[in-house]
């Protein structure tokens, strides 16, 4: 049996924090969540508003980039529920989790396991399953901006999970009396896709386009700027300290990832729910990597570096 | 091998009241929880990555591990939710005195 000091024993050992401090900041709580999810629907509702009130101008575009960027931060919270620590009940972790997967295609329980992976060899090539790598040229930061290379994974993620396979690296992550729940889940997702499908067909009816997909595929370049942002360029190394990014961002931003941007502190713990998070951020000043620039200066960084990368 | 017998662990004034504790014993971790139904002691290393578990989260009755936030029954070792799947091993336990006191 392999032991590991997780980044939060080191952060304890090295006295970065108290273990009564974290045993604080790790509380539960069902209301923080659900007054955050309703607000977040609201949130919904009124960029899908706009994207009613704009139909058939020149501004229907802009209004369903608007609504998407809001329906892609469907991750933030579904990324929260997977660890449990959006709802003090787990259920209702699971079934928020699940109905974020269906909005962004993003099956909950496969993305469970990967991100188990993705928490114990953060930021290792090879071994971390959600790794964004370092662009090595601004045509492949673009490329990868543009989502089509992860909407082709998803795809294909999705297609081999329905015909009951699973890559050789999926099976390093997940438990083998797991596998066949994994198919079931995709198969349900796609079943319920094609359900949806075919009753806009059968009913004429467009509203899955304007409301749901096309702003999920206009919005997702944001999501994949926002992901960047977390480890992109910085060191590929176990050490927790410098392979990850918080990043200060407006109250807006917060907002809608859930407190995502202060992603060096989930890494460090992530028991510690999304409302804790500012206050933890606040406990390890200094000792994880911040990002005062927020988002932007995140990727000004990852650009400095894409130009002094040797390309030969 | 030697033989089983009842050995002093930790004195109870040095745990964390209503929270799990570790505690290293002949070179070996162990994680003691104080749950509603009393002080049970288990392996302090999750069984699916190796994590210190005392570490997570605990409400009273179940620990959460702080890597992957699998859950374990503290007063039984069982493993209740992803990723974990073998129960923990439990270490039977006494109050004597003011001793918690293991059987190993």
């Amino acid at each position: 049996m392999a032991t590991v000091v997780t980044p939060i024993t080191q952060a304890l050992e090295e006295g970065a924090l108290t273990r009564r401090e974290l045993k604080q900041l790790m509380q539960r709580s069902n209301g923080p969540a659900l007054i955050r999810l309703a607000l977040f629907l609201v949130t919904m509702l009124a960029t899908g508003s706009l994207v009613y009130i704009s139909m058939g101008t020149p501004w229907l575009v802009p209004a369903m980039f608007i609504h998407g960027i809001v329906l892609v931060h469907h991750f933030s919270l579904q990324h929260e529920c997977i660890h449990y620590t959006a709802f003090k009940t787990r259920w209702l972790n699971e079934l928020v989790g699940n109905y974020c997967g269906l909005v962004i295609m993003l099956p909950n329980r496969f993305f469970r396991y990967e991100h188990c992976d993705h928490h114990t060899y953060t930021q290792l090539t090879g071994q971390d399953p959600e790794m964004i790598p370092m662009p090595d040229r601004l045509g492949d930061y673009l490329y990868y901006l543009s989502s089509i290379p992860y909407w082709k994974a998803k795809f294909t993620e999705l297609g081999r999970h329905c015909a009951g396979r699973l890559s050789d690296s999926e099976k390093q992550f997940t438990p083998k009396t797991e596998y066949k729940s994994l198919t079931l889940e995709a198969r349900l997702m796609a079943a319920f896709y094609i359900i949806v499908a075919l009753y806009s067909i059968a009913t004429a009816n467009t509203s899955v386009l304007w409301y749901w997909w096309i702003p999920v595929l206009l919005g997702e370049p944001v999501m994949r700027a926002i992901r960047m942002t977390e480890h992109v360029g910085r060191p590929a190394v176990y050490q927790m300290k410098v392979n990850t990014r918080s990043n200060h961002v407006n109250p807006l931003c917060r907002f809608l990832c859930w407190n995502m941007n202060y992603h060096a502190e989930h890494h460090y713990a992530s028991s510690v729910p999304f409302h804790a998070l500012p206050k933890l951020n606040k406990k390890l000043n200094g000792y994880v990597h911040n990002e005062p620039g927020g988002y932007l200066g995140a990727h000004l960084d990852i650009l400095r570096q894409l130009r002094k990368k040797p390309h030969d | 091998m030697a033989e089983k017998r009842w050995q002093a662990l930790i004195e109870l004034s040095a745990l964390e009241p209503d929270d799990a504790t570790p505690v290293e014993f002949n070179g070996r971790l162990f994680g003691v929880y104080d749950t509603i139904d009393g002080y049970f002691v288990s392996d302090a290393r999750c069984t699916h990555a190796g994590a210190n578990l005392c570490d997570g989260y605990f409400d009273g009755k179940h620990i959460e591990c702080p890597l992957h936030q699998g859950l374990f029954d503290a007063r039984t070792g069982t493993a209740i939710a992803a990723p974990v799947t073998r129960n923990l091993r439990m270490i039977e336990c006494r109050v004597n005195g003011d001793v918690l006191e293991i059987y190993l």
